[in-house]
């Protein structure tokens, strides 16, 4: 037990003073900042019209009527840098270094090296993510002179523990990457082909294999309802392979009360759709598939760098 | 502790279809300090990593302070300590950080480890240096820093992988000394794998050469000698006074019974026989009236055994 800690305790040490952890730390706060401080500027100016006006404090982070883009949409693009920043070396780096076989010899069981690695990396994510959504509500607080309301309050922890679990699924992609490939420029490179194929190229191929098996006419209005609606159904289940389109879709729900549904729905009467906030625990069961799948993913590549790691020789070098 | 500290039987280690140490069986005993030699990809550095539990056996049994492995290897590596070949530390931590942080890893508690770290500092003369960056160590200084990592574990087993490779002379009789010291005083067993022969002449009680996987020679250097050089021949080395010698005595000396050739390069002869044939070879060059400044029986040593085991595998 007391190693694993020993491991934590270094790298957190390692993690929180290093230049790469202070750029990090720098960009995530001034994305968070800036965009809380147009947030803020749009509810004073324009309470009214403003989209924030029934949840002040989610506006802030989700608001795009300031200059620069909401902060859920960074997280969703940038978080998976953060993970692999924080993970893509880990392994190999000791390994090149030759400390890996130094700190393999300890009386240590060898699972604690990449538990210990992790944590403290889960440890960094939440520290850099509990503390810019604290100062945004901080500033909220002070720029509106109103306190959060527990629905808000409870929304803004939600998507904070979600937004954890996002990056450290990138933080384990990044560890397993650093187990798997010797070089760490290469770790580096495939994390960062890894990340544009699960933020973008998905997107291109969802699309394109959605019109290969289910095609729809040009316009749109031509086609029956149903292919319409399995066209959609496809599209999506598709691009929910990625983690990112999972991010995606929950921090939307989460943070805009308003949205009841993902997809499409076919609508007879639309009036009577009341365009009224839905409860927090409505927003939870939409999203609760989200959640799991992310978290599943996270525990299959952490099983896959366990067992690859776990086999590895703990030779002094690679030859 | 059983008096046979380290103990294999057999052990096997296959990388697919290349073996890499071939049914390996020795015993060492305790305060021993036992040489591993053999040429570079012989298999020695995948024995140390099989004993210290980072690589699982193919077949075979490996004991270590009566531990097996590699289901017990988190017992063996609480007591035993490893200095791998080219011993790497984290560049951006100091000396001393590097050592606290085994210190940690081995439980050793926060008071005592403090002093400790200072104590094996001081040991293998790193005191000076000790908040000084590793990044910016020589390779020598690293090597000793890595001796400095085994020690603060007073470890009853030490596995030592080429432990002077890249020192200079002054750091490897240091080096040479604390492993000397860990097996007098602290009655520490030793193994240590080298290619610099002389230097594990000087400190090693027993040797084992390994080639190709397999076990081709183990024993004391003496006695690896004599087996070494049965039904060879001895060389006897003759030193005169300048321009004593003469062709009556090369002809003399190679009358002698089981001589069978003398060389001669200026002053000195060498005279190769199949007994030792000194008494007679002195009493011909005082015959023929030439001086006889020296003459020794030409020693075994370690480097003749290795290549001569290494001629015939």
């Amino acid at each position: 037990m007391s190693g694993i800690f020993a491991i934590i305790v270094k790298e957190l040490g390692d993690h929180l003073s290093s230049k790469r952890f202070t750029i990090l730390f720098l960009l995530v706060y001034l994305a968070g900042l800036a965009g809380a401080y147009f947030g803020v500027q749009a509810l004073i100016s324009d309470p009214a019209n403003s989209t924030g006006f029934s949840f002040p404090f989610l506006s802030l982070m989700t608001s795009i009527d300031g200059a620069s883009p909401p902060f859920i949409s960074f997280i969703s693009i940038f978080g998976p840098i953060i993970g692999l920043a924080l993970g893509f070396d880990s392994i190999n780096r000791e390994i090149a270094s030759g400390t890996m076989s130094r700190l393999a010899s300890q009386p240590i069981h060898r699972d604690d090296i990449i538990n210990g690695k992790f944590l403290a990396g889960l440890v960094t994510i939440a520290l850099l993510i509990m503390s810019i959504v604290l100062i945004i509500t901080g500033m909220g607080i002070l720029g509106l002179g109103i306190v959060p309301s527990l629905e808000e309050a409870s929304r803004i922890l939600a998507f904070s523990a979600i937004s954890i679990v996002y990056i450290s699924l990138w933080l384990g992609i990044g560890i397993l990457l650093s187990i798997l490939v010797r070089r760490t420029a290469t770790s580096a490179l495939a994390g960062i082909a890894l990340w544009i194929f699960f933020s973008f190229i998905i997107l291109f191929i969802a699309g394109l294999v959605t019109n290969l098996l289910v095609p729809m006419k040009v316009p749109i209005t031509d086609n029956d309802p149903e292919i319409v609606t399995a066209n959609d159904a496809l599209r999506r289940s598709l691009t929910r392979l990625s983690p990112n389109t999972l991010f995606d879709e929950a921090t939307i729900v989460l943070m805009n009360p308003t949205v009841r549904t993902l997809g499409l729905v076919i609508v007879d009467r639309p009036e009577l759709i009341i365009p009224n906030p839905i409860a927090l625990d409505q927003s939870l069961t939409l999203i609760w598939p989200h959640v799991t799948g992310l978290i599943a993913a996270l525990i299959i590549t952490f099983t896959i760098s366990y067992l690859k790691f776990m086999r590895q020789d703990m030779r002094p070098s690679w030859e | 502790m059983p008096d046979t500290v380290i103990e294999l039987d057999k052990l096997t280690k296959a990388y697919g279809e290349t073996i890499a140490v071939n049914e390996l069986s020795m015993q060492i005993e305790q305060g021993e300090i036992f040489g591993f030699l053999g040429p570079n990809g012989a298999g020695k550095t995948t024995t140390i990593l099989m004993l210290m539990g980072l690589t699982e056996p193919s077949s075979g049994i490996a004991k270590v302070a009566g531990y097996q492995l590699p289901r017990q290897g988190i017992k063996i590596r609480r007591l035993a300590g490893y200095l791998p070949e080219n011993v790497g530390f984290y560049d951006d931590m100091t000396a001393y950080q590097n050592l606290l942080y085994t210190a940690r890893l081995n439980s050793i508690p926060r008071g005592e480890s403090e002093n400790k770290v200072t104590d094996v500092l001081a040991a293998v003369g790193l005191k000076d240096v000790s908040d000084k960056k590793v990044g910016k160590f020589s390779k020598g200084m690293k090597q000793r820093l890595g001796i400095a990592d085994v020690l603060i574990k007073e470890p009853s087993v030490a596995f030592l992988d080429e432990p002077t490779a890249g020192v200079d002379p002054e750091g490897v009789k240091l080096i040479l000394g604390l492993i000397r010291n860990l097996s007098e005083e602290k009655k520490t067993t030793v193994m240590l794998s080298s290619h610099l022969l002389y230097q594990v002449q000087r400190i090693c009680h027993r040797v084992g050469i390994i080639a190709k996987g397999r076990l081709v020679a183990y024993g004391s250097i003496e006695r690896l000698g004599k087996e070494a050089l049965k039904g060879g021949d001895l060389t006897i080395e003759v030193q005169l006074a300048e321009k004593s010698e003469s062709r009556a005595l090369l002809e003399d000396l190679r009358s002698l019974p089981s001589v069978k050739d003398v060389h001669r390069s200026g002053s000195a002869l060498s005279v190769r026989c199949g007994e030792d044939v000194r008494p007679l070879i002195a009493k011909k060059i005082v015959e023929q009236g030439a001086q006889l400044l020296e003459m020794k029986l030409r020693d075994s040593s370690l480097e003749e055994i290795y290549t001569r085991y290494f001629r015939e595998t």
